[in-house]
């Protein structure tokens, strides 16, 4: 017989490690709280009661140091790339980026024109969700934030990567 | 005799309701002169200038001395509370006692304002041809009276040479070596005391010129002004008035940034929205984009958006 055979209560679920870790890091992935432009006034949307970020488990943190998630919420001009790329290394692994909005997935308004615009926040940062509009409803970055979870949900952190 | 009354009555209440005056004719006891002026009043209302021409002739034909003199008072008398009425001054049309003419004013008013300079054109000839003097006397005191013209009498004392331009109703030109001193002189004199200085920009006018200008209002004094200096885009300098105005710092920090004119004597000339070390002043004409920013490449041009 196995070492472990009836050595448990009932109240035991038995999992493989790396699938708990992706499970326990996809049900809380706390964000970064900033926001570059209007699209802020959505995430605040997003977070506030009415829709409530936090029955998904995204809690806003202030500090990178202690997010998970980063939402570029917003336009994101040349002065600003340097500084998101700087808080973007400030975070600690694992970490992810949702790009909110047209101006953080393209440059939006200002693709063509507006030489002082970054066109699409992905030239600075790896991003892992394009999350469209202008600027997207709560209900849009909701949708992304989930789809950020599953993607999440999906990963295999202690599994060895085949080459 | 009474009918010939009768008949004139109801000319002047049809010409007073094709003015919008109707509260006379309903205001008439006789019920068959009530009547009989709507009746007219119907028929006139198919016809008004038609209806207009002939009866003001016949009226004028009627009694030629006396009601014709009147008129032509009132005419003038009209035409020049009309045009103050669209200068805002609506208290002395209001102020009026006659109603019928009261209410002519005001629908010659209506009318006016559908197309204000031309009536303004129109009417300041037949106003001078009525009272000529007074009204030249007017706009000769009013232009005296304006802020702009007491500058440039002060100016021309203090600083001669500092306003450049002719036509200063609008604007005022300043060389831009004189402007600090001039600033302080705007500020600081009693008669003129502009202590907000409301907004500072600048334009790039073509012709290898960079302009800022200065629009300043007086709290005190309720009056305002706006200053314009150029200067040449190879050597575009302007003494900062940051010290006098503090508002000013900000002001020229952006100027400096999108137009990069150079404030002397600013203590703090550093770019306020840009990055430091951005090439280039953005809303000059000749602006061209840097290639890159930080190994961040700027695309001069996207292709295919139209």
């Amino acid at each position: 017989m196995g070492l472990l055979e009836n050595k448990f209560n009932d109240n035991i679920i038995v999992e493989k490690l790396d699938k708990l870790l992706s499970w326990s890091r996809s049900t809380s992935p706390w964000f970064f709280q900033f926001g570059t432009a209007c699209c802020a006034i959505e995430m605040m949307a997003a977070a506030a009661s009415r829709h409530d970020l936090m029955r998904i488990g995204m809690i806003p943190r202030s500090s990178p140091r202690q997010a998970d998630v980063m939402i570029v919420a917003g336009t994101v001009t040349m002065k600003m790339a340097l500084r998101v790329k700087k808080l973007y290394e400030q975070m600690a692994d694992p970490k992810y980026v949702v790009a909110m909005g047209s101006c953080a997935t393209s440059g939006g308004p200002y693709w063509q024109h507006g030489y002082h615009v970054l066109k699409g926040v992905d030239i600075v940062i790896p991003v892992d969700v394009y999350v469209p509009g202008c600027p997207p409803r709560p209900e849009a970055l909701i949708e992304g934030l989930l789809k950020l979870q599953e993607q999440i949900l999906e990963e295999r952190p202690l599994t060895r990567k085949m080459a | 005799m009474s009918a010939d009354m009768d008949n004139s009555k109801i000319i002047e209440l049809v010409l007073g309701a094709l003015d919008g005056d109707m509260d006379t004719i309903n205001a008439i006891e006789d019920r068959v002169v009530r009547s009989k002026a709507k009746a007219a009043l119907f028929k006139a209302k198919k016809d008004p200038e038609g209806y207009r021409a002939k009866n003001i002739v016949s009226s004028n034909d009627s009694e030629p001395s006396s009601k014709a003199v009147s008129n032509e008072v009132k005419d003038a008398s009209l035409i020049n509370l009309v045009l103050k009425g669209l200068d805002g001054d609506m208290d002395s049309v209001n102020a009026i006692e006659d109603r019928v003419f009261r209410s002519k004013v005001k629908s010659a008013l209506v009318k006016a304002k559908k197309n204000p300079e031309e009536f303004k054109k129109l009417n300041h000839l037949s106003t001078k041809s009525v009272d000529t003097e007074t009204v030249e006397k007017t706009q000769s005191e009013s232009k005296k009276d304006s802020i702009s013209f007491k500058i440039k009498e002060m100016a021309d004392s203090k600083f001669p040479g500092s306003i450049t331009n002719e036509n200063i109703e609008d604007f005022l030109l300043v060389k831009s070596d004189l402007w600090y001193d001039f600033a302080d002189m705007l500020k600081n004199e009693s008669s003129f005391l502009f202590d907000s200085l409301q907004c500072q920009t600048g334009f790039d006018i073509g012709e290898d010129t960079l302009e800022a200008r200065y629009n300043l209002h007086s709290m005190t004094k309720n009056h305002y002004i706006e200053i314009r200096i150029q200067v040449p885009v190879k050597n575009p300098q302007i003494p900062s008035v940051e010290t006098v105005w503090r508002i000013a710092d900000w002001f020229e920090r952006e100027t400096y940034d999108m137009f990069g004119i150079e404030f002397l004597k600013h203590r703090d000339l550093r770019r306020i929205l840009l990055p430091e070390d951005w090439e280039g002043w953005p809303l000059r004409k000749n602006y061209e984009v840097q290639e890159t920013y930080h190994g961040i490449v700027i695309p001069k041009m996207k292709e295919g958006w139209e």
